[in-house]
Parts: structure tokens; sequence; C-alpha cells
């Protein structure tokens, strides 16, 4: 099948804090996952594990921090960490290749900080081991003073190294700017982002209470550069009827509208300028009962009758299962597992997973009074050093993120079913 | 079953409306149902369907515009004073029965909370932000259980160890923003409980949670149900929540109650179309086929249609349905619809052929798990 949207380690962070206290939060840590042209990719897990925030760096309304996303083929978005902290190694493993000092300086600082924790009462103490670590250190500098030539690199070296890091550098600046360009809307990357559209989790917020429906379906191809007003008309009429609304529609505004049919006005917006890849977010979490089955029956027949490519995030999970060909699980900002809808309903296999599913509540009482819940515990994997998990595929079709000896297991399950 | 059990409130033909710009609308359309002690009573419906109107005249926080237009809810052995407005209730020689539609706020000042509480949506705001957590529990106890401070302290820490609250010593002293959803509903439970009150009502307690955290939240409601022996009024719209914690089911749609019955017989069993179509409309983790949608929006209530409500959006509909207000027709002794198609001359209609399918897959999958 053909690879539509390709991801690869696709990293989001956000800045939280600031001073001492700031610090990074891992909204999206290390996720690879492919969508094929034509199915419905599902995306679930609890709030805050970082499945809208996926969905809104593929369309580039965040600014990806390290990773790839490719469409079609082409790279359209990504972050340059990876290449930021390249740089910044370099140049810190040169400087220290210029100044070996700087090793005895580290380790005398280290040292000292040791002996202030354990005197960590003591005042007296205190000061003598600062005294200590000045004299430390001045005694460093004066011996690299009067032996140069033990500290110091032959010219000629030390011209050879800087020159190294400062090729370096630049190669990985080119190659930042590079992706920067890349990931700029113009372009060939333009002409892509405008075949991925976006549906909003909440209609009434998501439309412009000053714009006529009119005006909010047809910005999408203003934006695009269409001028011909007969046009434009003629597509916002046509796409109204697409999603099952009528053309007078186009002159009313949003809070004319029910709940339902602002969602179909947010459908039609995305759908105008003919898109490929659709990232539904949420959908139907803010529509009635009777509602949502509208919505998702239209969802589907559009899908089909526009052979469009669907990533549906939700954390209804019997309406994923019905809706999606493929499901990835997320938790804490990490892919858990990925399968077809049906594999991951018969066999789960992550501990998360399993626990997910046993918390839906199905309309069916005699099913409801049987239903035994089981709790995730994230203490009770043995990752540590040599045994981290990664993403593996455990068999065709089927991802789990799990460590070497978790695997062993998952092996073993998979045989005896 | 449930005539065997003590009657603890009974709902007789109550109608409320509301004065709005645009007149008067009509939220509740008189509806009739009884509750008895230590069940759970499911009420469903969609948005505007009077399902929170009718919860909230129970508790008396009505709206400042709405109209009580007629009926009764009668409140069985409440303990207080009895008062003379108690004509109709079923019997009223031999037992303490007050109308919660006529009793004054001082009197329901003493009811709310000690008999009579009530859970909201959504938890965060529900909490006040500058207090901190404890209090807001322990005030519910010294406010209405004349014990000092101390001994409400006591009993809040008491509490918020009963709800599941971690640490509920260190919990004690901070706001409700450091505070999760889940936590902050497990406390709003815990203030709701604190003063041992019979009745609870759940205003869709869990909708804004997650699955795992609702599932908790549901497991929490459940349990203290069974400790403190509680009748519970649960208002949702999520049917597999209802198949999970009700015991009877009450199907509300434009004001009025379509079908009640046990949560068996609405769920195995159901006769009104508006049932059906509900049950359609929602996926089950088997399903492949399209999904029922429910052509159509609801009335408005501005003004009311002089039939079955759910006529218009009804493939199953009869001339009489728009006509005439069907009444309640009897199923069983515990089963009530008010649909025309049960009418004795009424064409025999069944219900839609997915739902049939979904219904008998489920049986099965009952049986072989036996």
């Amino acid at each position: 099948m053909e690879k539509l949207l390709e991801v690869k380690h696709l990293k989001q962070y956000f800045k939280a804090g600031s001073g001492g206290r700031k610090l990074f939060v891992k909204a999206v840590d290390d996720i690879s996952f492919d969508i094929y042209k034509g199915e419905v990719f599902g995306m679930v897990g609890e709030s805050g594990c970082g499945k809208t925030t996926t969905g809104r760096s593929i369309i580039k309304l965040y600014d990806a921090t390290d990773g790839e996303v490719y469409f079609k083929g082409k790279r359209i978005g990504g972050g340059s960490k990876s290449l930021a902290a390249e740089i910044a190694n370099a140049r810190a493993e040169a400087k220290r290749r210029l100044h070996p000092e700087l090793n005895e300086i580290d380790a005398a600082k280290a040292e000292s900080e040791q002996a202030l924790a354990v005197a960590a009462e003591d005042k007296e103490a205190q000061t003598k081991i600062k005294a200590d670590r000045a004299a430390k250190l001045a005694a460093i500098r004066q011996a690299v003073k009067d032996h140069p030539e033990q500290y110091r690199l032959p010219d000629a070296e030390a011209d050879r190294v800087k020159a190294d890091l400062k090729a370096f550098v630049a190669s990985k600046k080119s190659a930042i700017r590079k992706l920067k360009d890349d990931n700029a809307f113009r372009g060939e990357t333009l002409e892509l982002m405008k075949k991925i559209q976006m549906i909003f989790q909440d209609p009434i917020s998501s439309l412009n209470p000053r714009m006529t429906v009119r005006e909010i379906i047809a910005e999408g191809l203003i934006i695009g550069g269409e001028k011909n007003k007969e046009l434009i008309d003629k597509k916002v009429f046509d796409i109204l009827k697409v999603v099952g609304l009528l053309p007078e529609h186009a002159f009313r505004y949003p809070h004319e509208f029910s709940g339902g049919q602002r969602q179909r006005i947010g459908i039609a917006r995305a759908l105008i300028v003919e898109p490929e890849l659709l990232i539904a977010d949420e959908p139907i979490s803010a529509l009635d009962v009777s509602i949502r089955a509208q919505v998702i029956n239209l969802l589907k027949g559009l899908q089909k009758k526009l052979d469009l490519t669907i990533m549906f995030i939700a954390h209804d999970l019997s309406v994923v299962k019905y809706f999606s060909d493929r499901i990835a699980v997320m938790y804490y900002g990490h892919m858990v597992e990925l399968a077809s809808s049906d594999q991951l309903f018969k066999h789960p296999l992550h501990q998360y997973t399993k626990s997910l599913l046993s918390a839906i509540p199905l309309p069916d009482p005699h099913y409801e009074r049987k239903r035994q819940r089981f709790t995730y515990d994230p203490t009770k994997h043995d990752y540590g050093p040599g045994n981290m998990p990664s993403f593996v595929e455990i068999e065709p079709g089927h991802f789990i993120l799990a460590s070497a000896t978790e695997l062993e297991e998952f092996k073993k399950e998979i045989a005896a079913n | 079953m449930a005539n065997e059990m003590e009657k603890i409130l009974e709902v007789k033909d109550l109608q409320i409306s509301f004065r709005t710009q645009q007149g008067i609308l009509h939220a509740v359309r008189g509806i009739n149902f009884d509750l008895y002690k230590g069940e759970t009573l499911a009420i469903v419906g969609e948005s505007g369907s009077g399902k929170s109107v009718t919860s909230r005249a129970i508790i008396g926080i009505s709206a400042g515009n709405s109209i009580h237009d007629g009926g009764s809810i009668y409140y069985y052995n409440s303990g207080l004073a009895k008062f003379d407005q108690v004509e109709g209730a079923d019997n009223v020689e031999k037992e303490d029965v007050i109308d919660l539609m006529k009793i004054d706020e001082e009197h329901f000042h003493k009811l709310r909370g000690s008999k009579i509480s009530m859970i909201f949506q959504d938890p965060m705001s529900s909490l006040n932000p500058i207090m901190k957590v404890g209090r807001q529990v322990s005030e519910a106890l010294y406010l209405k259980m004349g014990v000092t401070k101390e001994e409400a302290n006591k009993r809040a820490l008491e509490l918020m160890h009963e709800v599941g609250i971690p640490e509920p010593e260190k919990r004690f002293y901070q706001y409700p923003f450091q505070y999760s959803g889940g936590m902050i509903q497990r406390i709003v439970i815990a203030i709701a409980l604190a003063n041992n009150a019979e009745i609870l009502i759940c205003d869709e307690p869990t909708t804004a949670l997650d699955v795992t955290i609702q599932a908790q939240i549901l497991e929490l409601i459940n349990r203290k149900k069974k400790e403190r022996n509680l009748s519970v009024i649960f208002i949702t719209h999520d049917l597999g929540v209802v198949a999970n914690m009700a015991d009877r089911v009450a199907v509300m749609y434009a004001g009025k109650i379509v079908e009640i019955g046990t949560a068996d017989e609405i769920f195995y069993d159901p006769r009104h179309p508006y049932t059906w179509a509900l049950l359609s409309a929602i996926p089950d983790l088997d399903s492949k086929d399209t999904l029922f949608a429910i052509p159509g929006t609801p009335p408005d209530l501005h003004f009311p249609p002089p039939g079955d409500a759910f006529a218009p959006r009804n493939k199953y509909a009869m001339q009489i349905d728009f006509e005439e207000q069907p009444p309640m027709f009897r199923v069983s002794d515990t089963h009530f619809a008010a649909t025309w198609l049960l009418h004795e001359n009424a064409p025999k209609v069944e219900m839609p052929e997915g739902l049939k399918r979904r219904i008998a897959r489920n049986r099965v999958s009952v049986t072989r798990g036996e």
C-alpha cells in the first residue's frame, strides 16, 4: 500500500516555567508511524497523552521539536533539535581538547560539591572546603600558565581542531537552514500542506461568529489564491450539499445552526480545498448522541466517496473501533501499541491497552455486571539501563513499545493465541 | 422487585417551564416516576430533554426564570415536620410526606445536603477555587451537623480517605487547582456524602472525565451506594454508563418520559421508537454496518407539538402520533412506554433489524460467558 504520511521520531516539547524552574513538557516523545492511503487511522489515549498534539504537529500548528514528517514522500515538517544538540556536543568536545585543564577544574568542583553536601550543617567546615577549592583552582590555572606545553596542543593541531569544528558547525547549520526552508509555507510544501486539513473538536468555538458560513468555508480557497467569485460560490454551494446542508445556509451565521450542523460546516471548510488527508480531532465529542451518528455516518460516507485518508483522534473507544482500520494507543507522549483495529481489540498486548479496553462501558447490562477492570501500573515495567523499551513490530502490522525481555513474553503470548 | 422496596420519592405529573425572550419554554411536560430506597434510576436523553431540569427541581435549585406549572414531588419519611399541602400522595394518612414543590426555602435548606445531595457535571467549577479543599469538605459538616470545627476537620479527613484521596492530610491543605479532574470529582462526592444524604443526584458526573477515570468514579459511586443504601438518580447520555450503573432506566425526550423500565427491559426489550433509535445510534465493539442516525433535530419546546414529540423524526409514526399524546402503555409491571404502537389497534411493528441482531448477539455472548 502507498504510504501517504510518514512520521519518524516526532518529538514535541513545550517549555514551561522560567529560570530555575524551567522544564520541558514532553507532550510527544519520539513516536513513529505511517498512514496509508485510503485508510482511517485511529488514535486513542487519555487526555494529556499527546494525541491532539501529534495531530497539530503534523499539520504544523506547532513547530515540531525534533523528528521528521513526510507527506507523499516529501518532507513537510519536523524539528532540528537533534542537529542543534550535535553542534553543541561538537563545540563542547573541541573546547575540551583545546583546554584539557577544564577536566581537572570540573573534577575539583565536583569533589568540593560532594564535600559540601556531606558537611551541610557545619559552617566552619564549609568555609574550609570553599577555601580549599579556591586554592586548587588557582593552582591549576598557575600550572597552565607555567607549563603551557603540557596543556596546550601544538599550534598546527589546535588550528586543525578549530577548522574541523568550524566546518562541522557550518554543515550542520546549513542542514538546519535547509530543514527550516523545507518547513516554510511556500513552494512545494505549501501545495502539499493544502492537502492536509483539520476538523476541530468544538464546533462552537472553531467557527468565527462574525463571518457568514460562505465566508468561513471560502476562506481556504481565498487564501489559496482563488479570486473568481462565481467559482467560489459554486464550490461553496456544492460542498454544502456534500455535507448535507443546503445552499441557502451559506448566508447565515454560525449561531443559527445546531451543534451537528456546525460540525458539518467545519467539515465543509476542511473539504473545500480537496484534501487527501483529514485530521479529525475528536469531531464528535461535543455532540449529542443522536447527532453523533449523523456525523460519523457523514464522515464515513465522505471517506468512501472522496477517497479520503482520515486520522481520527478520539477517546471514545467504541467509536474509534467502529470507524478505524488501524488504531494507535498513546500513553504519556509515547505510542505504546499500534495494530489493526480487530487485532487490537481481540489480542491487546500492552498492559495499558488492556486496562483501557477494560474500562469501556458498553450498552449491555449483562456484560457490564461482569466486566472486570484492571488498572495499569507503569512502574511494573522492568525498564532500566540496557533494557530500555523500543517500538518494534512484533508480528506483521502489530507494533508495540516493549523492552527485550518483555518482547520475549509477548511472543510467547502470541504463540499461545 | 421494585414493589417490595420502600418508595422514597414520587414525582407526579411534574410540569416546569421557563420564561425566555422567545416566550414560555415548556421544559418538563408532565412526568411521573418513583424512586425506591437503594436503587439507581438512570435518566437518559439528549441535551434539552429536561433531565437536568427535573433533577434541579428535586433539589430545589431551579433557575430564577422557572415556572412551576403543576405537579408534585413527594418525599417520603423525610423526618421533617408534616406539612399540610400533601393531598394527592399515595398514602397520606399513615406516613410522613412532604411536597418538595411546595415547601419554602427555609425548610428546603434542611433537606439539601442532609437528605438530598447532588454532584455536578464539571467538577472544576463546582468547588471554590480560592478556598482550601479540606475546608470545603469540613464546611459542609459544621454548617449542617452542628459539630465543632475540629471535629468537622477530623471527619472531613476520614471522608477524604473514604473516597480514595491518597495522603488526605497533605491534600487537605491544597487548593482545587492542585487536584486533577478525577480527584476533584472524588472531593465533590465526599462533600455530597458528608451529611449522610439518602438521595444522591448525579448530573453527568463523568462526562468531563477520561474513560479510565470515569470507571474509577463510577465504581466509587456504586460502592458508596451499596455501603450507605443510597437512592441514586443518575443523569447521563452515555448508554454504556447507564448499563453499568442503573437498576432502572427512564428515557426522556422533549420534556416527557417516553419509556421507563428495568435496565434489562430497556436494553433487551425496548419498545419506544426513540429508545430504538438511541440504541442503534451508538456503535458497539462489533458494529460494522452504517449507524442508524436519527434524522432532524429535537422540537422547539417553545411550541410543544400536540402529539408525540418524536413523531416528525420517527419513520414508524402514524397519523394519531401527530394529533394526540400517547399515554403510558403497560408492557410489564415495571416497564411502561408512551407510544401508540403499543395500542391494541396499532399495526405490529418490530424493532429495527440491526438493533435486533445486536441484542441477539449480546444475549449469545452472555450465555457463552456463563
